[in-house]
């Protein structure tokens, strides 16, 4: 059916062909963006609705022999982890258009839109390493066009660090994936860049038999790529430059998604399960940093766009802590944390898009007061802003109390152990999103109304606006209907973290109950 | 059991009003007719919200738990929290107390607040709060338990920020939610620490709802028998969430500031039922606090602490409603200790009456704000006894009950608070009897109460002379501030309250009068509510033999009132007057809250604001941007071989693949050559 590849190579290829049309289609250039998003997002629909949450490996997979030598293949294919991601890459793709109102080259601009959103699907299904770090890469390249060419503010600077950083960060993981494809080499006599059938090598326990520095360096060369992209502390600069200069269409097209997490689950612990056992304690510690040290930073921000930066940093944080609780509790609160963190995010930007479509910037000096003018503006943005901070019944909740529950479970077998610490210093992240998320609510709609115009939202802003209240409130009230369709990956991803498991995405972990695997006796003792 | 899935309903209704103002309101509440509807549809469904809870109440076998139907929330492998409701003597007082005096609040609100511009907004607040409320105290398990306790959070703060273009306003609410979210903290990690052990229990394989009461009621114990150590931490951090929600010391400092809100909101959510959710939740969770004497004798202590240091500090206020707010603190002090004590039934029958009296008090202050042009400095007050006659009634009556006077239903509740405590029998740590000392700190306290509730109705009611005549009369420009309200000077008659408004009050009074003897009577209360406990408690007698319990805590209530009238009986005294000077440096600390608020804000916000402005400055501009400038600058430079940056950038970016691609290929020669 290659559903898949249509909604990846649509996108892409209209894009250019929008870029190549020019001045010639700017009227119609909207519209044609609109409907290829959309059409993107009914196949990761129509996807979703025949997703089987029961079954083995990859569902809807591709497969083609791409350069035999280097073992490379063009496989694509989906699982619990990533049809999320997949899907939501769609919706925001397609929300990032309809709130894009470029005044210039606008077909430019919607043609990079379209690569970006198709390049990022790629990502997301991408099961072959040389593929996925060529859709990963490129990715890259149509934030930067945005940012130059329709951005706002220190637009060079921003671009220029934007690509330095990620390119520069995930250099050493192409190093690690050409040693990983010499050590597959070596070790089976045959080529393959599959994941699949790289992981199941690992599994048995050869792959990195004898080899642990090896594993370890290609951990890291993974990992080190994947927390700047995230971005963890302290990686994240370029983030806050991002979100202030790139054009917001960008940013909700291409920044919020949680690439760099969507990797540490895909690859750092199927492949590198020793590496990842070990490191466990230090990449925990980086994700409560990230917490407490994002949610002061945020605290203090003089624009709201920075305060989205320094909250993503500590919101990363709460993934970091339950993917690297190992507790399949946990581990699905990363997940789910992951998607609805590209949701929620998504829902405050597209909020403030309407807010700079009446000219402002997003500086609090010039906000305040605006809930008189524009009540109902204020009210989908309280929504939006609940999500962030965390509250019950809001998709934002989920994710991070699980993952907390996974850093408690995973840390109860040793009480004294610094893991209960962890938890206890994560909940802090809690208060400080209240805090910096009230602050920067009352700045902007508290206080006397100033001069200025701003009327309240429109019909079509109306619709977009509900649309994602929505989908934060259904996600917070019936969050079982997304991880009911993740539980069976992500235990399957973390049976396949544990050494020599001999769990692969195509067994399935055999008998192994991932629900219980760290369960703790009531002796004290670790089973 | 189909009667008791109407329960759902009870919760049903709430959220449907809830719905139904949020978003047709703004487009009704525009004229007064409009009002009166909107006013309507917010009060019948918490009031028929209460008659269904009355009619299950009534059929409800106290010896049984009902678990109503689970509709599944969050569902995993290992871990199951459904949607489910426990209807039994706990949640079900509660829900008659939330829906009951709820209902009556709003019908007084319909009065208080017809001249608001955001009417219908006001509604949908206080009607989602009941709804949270329910979720609260309904909830099977200790994650709905969390949803109910953030969400009146969240109401809690929308309202005390209700009038948000004063942006104190809006501080305090801020203050209220992130204070609570410091409670919240101790209280996730109690619940997640609960949910841990319970999980680790050999017998649990197989249950998943690791939450939900009837499993941890089932497995609890025994873990925590074994584990004194864990039973101490768990009950503390659920302590914790406590202390932030029930405003106790050393987290009490938002509910004072909460006064910002409109009264009703004073009445309901920080008088009668949010703030005693400490208390429900202690009750739900008797069997973590019974398991460590240690935690108990804290909760003992921090009750009998803040019951004492609240009731000095409403001693230097001069606003009537912030004397009712340091009085709640020091009520809630009162239940603490009777929780800490291991007398939990006392604690939420001090809930119970405190609910009427306290609901009472705070809407009678509320008609004599309504009457008195929205001034709520007793200074400003004076014989208001003849022009208010019905609030004047009640509000005696309410007073009288907060004061202790045999017969009336805060009597009751005290002397078994005290009783409990003085008993003796919970609450030791090692050779210190914390318990019995919590009982006597009580006593004085309760004088203490009787004298400053006496000094706030002769402020108020007696005295010699009507204060406000000697204010100059405003400039007719000046006379109506943002409210549309005007504002107070010589010439202004207070006009009692509107029937709507009357009801209440009435009502508030009647149960005030009668409603702790009737549920005293025959120890009604105590075998109600005792159904509702699992697992062993400590015995603790509310009259404990060898002590005059009857005659101290008469004698306490008459100390109080009398030393009130001596002082107070001819109204303000100079040297509490507007000049600040001639008051006595003792009474001025205790305005100021002893320094403590001050103390903790200015050290938290601006120690925080610096320490975030110089982390963000100092650290993360210098060093952490470094890392990104210093990655850029060195970009910039290898690409400043090309003219422009965006040509360069993208040129040079095509090299690094391209660099990127011949290593591959070398990678590809070179392992083929290998592989031969």
């Amino acid at each position: 059916m290659m559903l898949i590849s249509a909604a990846i190579w649509v996108p892409i290829l209209v894009g250019f062909l929008l870029i190549a049309g020019g001045r010639v289609v700017n009227s119609y250039s909207k519209s044609i963006a609109s409907v290829t998003m959309l059409l993107a997002l009914g196949i990761s629909a129509g996807l979703l609705a025949k997703f089987d949450s029961t079954v083995k490996g990859f569902q809807f997979g591709e497969h083609a022999e791409w350069i035999r030598s280097l073992g490379t293949s063009y496989s694509l294919g989906l699982d619990g982890i990533s049809i999320w991601m997949f899907a939501l890459t769609a919706l925001l793709g397609l929300t990032a258009v309809l709130i894009s109102n470029p005044t210039e080259r606008s077909a430019q601009f919607f043609g990079q839109i379209l690569i970006l959103s198709g390049v990022l699907l790629g990502v997301f299904a991408a099961l072959d390493l040389v593929l996925f770090y060529i859709f990963f890469e490129l990715s890259l390249v149509p934030v930067a066009m945005l940012i130059l060419g329709w951005g706002r503010g220190d637009q060079k600077k921003a671009a220029t660090r934007y690509l330095a950083m990620l390119f520069g960060g995930s250099l050493l993981m192409l190093l690690a994936i050409i040693a990983i494809g010499v050590q597959f080499t070596e070790v089976t006599g045959r080529a393959s860049m599959s994941i699949v059938d790289i992981q199941a090598v690992v599994a048995s326990g050869q792959l990195w038999a004898g080899k642990e520095q090896l594993e370890t360096f290609a951990f890291w060369g993974f990992l080190l790529a994947f927390l700047i992209k995230s971005p963890a502390v302290p990686g994240h600069s370029w983030l806050a430059s991002t979100y202030e200069s790139a054009p917001i269409g960008a940013t909700v097209a291409g920044v919020v998604l949680k690439v760099g997490t969507y990797g540490l689950f895909r690859f750092c612990l199927p492949l590198f399960p020793h590496a990842a056992a070990a490191n466990a304690s230090l990449v925990t510690l980086i994700g409560v940093v990230g917490i407490i040290y994002g949610g002061v930073l945020a605290i203090n921000q003089k624009n709201i766009f920075r305060v989205m930066a320094f909250s993503t940093v500590s919101h990363v944080g709460f993934i970091l802590i339950g993917l690297f609780s190992f507790s399949h509790i946990g581990m699905v609160g990363a997940a789910f944390q992951q998607f609805n963190h590209g949701l929620a995010s998504a829902a405050v930007f597209v909020l403030l898009s309407f807010l700079m479509a009446r000219g402002f910037t997003g500086e609090f000096s010039e906000l305040g007061g605006l809930k008189r003018k524009m009540p109902v503006f204020a009210s989908l943005f309280m929504i939006a802003m609940l999500a962030n901070l965390g509250l019950p019944l809001t998709s934002g909740f989920v994710g991070e109390i699980l993952a907390l529950m996974g850093t408690f479970e995973s840390g109860y077998g040793h009480f004294l152990g610094l893991n209960v610490g962890y938890a206890v210093a994560a909940g802090i992240g809690a208060i400080l999103s209240a805090s910096y998320m009230l602050y920067a609510y009352q700045k902007m709609f508290y206080g006397e109304a100033k001069e200025h115009e701003a009327k309240d939202l429109n019909l079509n802003e109306l619709l977009l606006g509900v649309v994602f209240a929505i989908a934060i409130i259904v996600g917070g009230v019936l969050p079982t209907f997304i991880l009911q369709r993740m539980d069976y990956s992500v235990a399957v991803t973390g049976s396949a973290a544990k050494p020599n498991s001999g769990t692969t995405w195509l067994n399935g972990g055999g008998e192994v109950d991932p629900g219980r695997v760290y369960a703790v006796s009531t002796e004290g003792g670790s089973k | 059991m189909e009667g008791n899935s109407l329960i759902w309903l009870t919760l049903g209704l709430p959220i449907l009003g809830f719905l139904f103002q949020g978003i047709c309101g703004r487009f009704l509440d525009k004229t007064a007719s409009g009002k009166k509807l909107m006013g309507l549809l917010a009060v019948a469904p918490i009031a028929i919200a209460f008659v269904i809870g009355a009619l299950i109440t009534k059929s409800l076998d106290p010896a049984k738990a009902v678990v109503v139907s689970s509709i599944p929330w969050i569902e995993l492998k290992g871990l199951s929290i459904p949607f489910e409701l426990r209807i039994d003597t706990l949640s079900m007082t509660m829900v008659l107390i939330i829906t009951g005096i709820g209902a009556l609040i709003h019908l007084y609100a319909t009065g208080y607040m017809a001249e608001e511009k955001d009417y219908s907004r006001f509604f949908a607040y206080l009607n989602l709060f009941i709804a949270a409320m329910l979720i609260l105290v309904l909830g099977n398990n200790l994650m709905m338990l969390f949803i109910g306790w953030e969400g009146v959070g969240l109401c809690s703060y929308l309202l005390i920020g209700f009038w948000y273009e004063d942006v104190a306003n809006a501080k305090a609410a801020n203050k209220a939610f992130i204070v609570n979210r410091v409670g919240d903290w101790g209280l996730t990690l109690g619940l997640l620490l609960i949910a841990t052990l319970v999980a680790t229990s050999a017998e649990i394989q197989g249950e998943t709802r690791l939450f939900s009461y009837d499993v941890v009621f089932q497995h609890l114990p025994k873990i925590l028998a074994a584990n004194p150590g864990v039973a101490t931490a768990a009950a503390l951090l659920l302590f914790v969430g406590a202390c932030g929600k029930s405003a106790q010391f050393p987290l009490y400092l938002w509910l004072p500031d909460a006064m910002a809100g409109p009264t009703p909101v004073s009445a309901l959510i920080h008088a009668a039922t949010m703030v005693t959710s400490g208390v429900v939740l202690m009750n739900r969770m008797s069997m973590v606090f019974e398991a460590s004497a240690v935690a108990s004798a804290v909760v003992c202590a921090v009750g009998a602490f803040t019951a004492l240091f609240a009731a000095i500090i409403a001693f230097g206020q001069t606003d009537i409603k912030k004397v009712l707010a340091y009085s709640t603190v020091s009520q809630l002090g009162f239940m603490f200790v009777a929780c800490g004590a291991g007398a939990y039934w006392v604690g939420m029958f001090h809930v119970t009456t405190h609910a009427f009296f306290k609901a009472l008090l705070f809407l009678g202050s509320g008609a004599v704000i309504h009457a008195m042009a929205h001034e709520q400095d007793m200074r400003n007050y004076g014989k208001l006894a003849k022009y208010l006659p019905v609030t004047f009634g009640t509000m005696m009556i309410g007073y009288l009950a907060i004061a202790g006077v045999p017969g009336l239903s805060g009597f009751y509740s005290k002397e078994e608070v005290i009783g409990s405590a003085l008993a003796g029998n919970h609450a030791i740590a090692g050779a210190l009897e914390v318990g019995k000392w919590s009982g006597w700190i009580c006593l004085v306290v309760a004088a203490l109460t009787a004298m400053y509730m006496t000094r706030m109705m002769w402020l108020t009611f007696f005295g010699n002379e009507e204060q406000w005549r000697k204010i100059e009369p405003h400039h007719a420009a000046e006379g109506e501030d943002d409210h549309g309200h005007h504002h107070l000077d010589a010439t202004h008659k207070p006009h009692e309250v509107p029937f709507s408004m009357a009801i209440p009050l009435v009502a508030l009074a009647a149960l005030s009068l009668l409603g702790g003897w009737f549920l005293a009577s025959g120890g009604r209360f105590e075998h109600w509510l005792m159904a509702s406990h699992v697992g062993p408690l400590t015995e603790v007698p509310t009259h404990p033999e060898g002590i005059p319990l009857m005659a101290l805590s008469v004698g306490a209530a008459v100390l109080g009132i009398c030393a009130g009238i001596a002082v107070y009986m001819k109204g303000l005294p100079a040297k509490e007057g507007w000049d600040e000077s001639k008051w006595s440096a003792f009474r001025l600390r205790a305005r100021d809250q002893f320094g403590y608020d001050s103390l903790v804000v200015n050290s938290v916000t601006s120690d925080s604001a610096a320490f975030s402005a110089s982390a963000n400055t100092g650290f993360d501009h210098g060093v952490i941007e470094g890392l990104g400038e210093g990655a850029g600058s060195a970009t910039s430079w290898l690409g400043g071989i090309f003219n422009s940056v965006q040509t360069g950038l993208v040129r040079m970016y095509a090299s690094i693949m391209l660099i990127g691609v011949v290593v591959l290929v070398l990678y590809v020669v070179i392992s083929s050559g290998g592989g031969k």
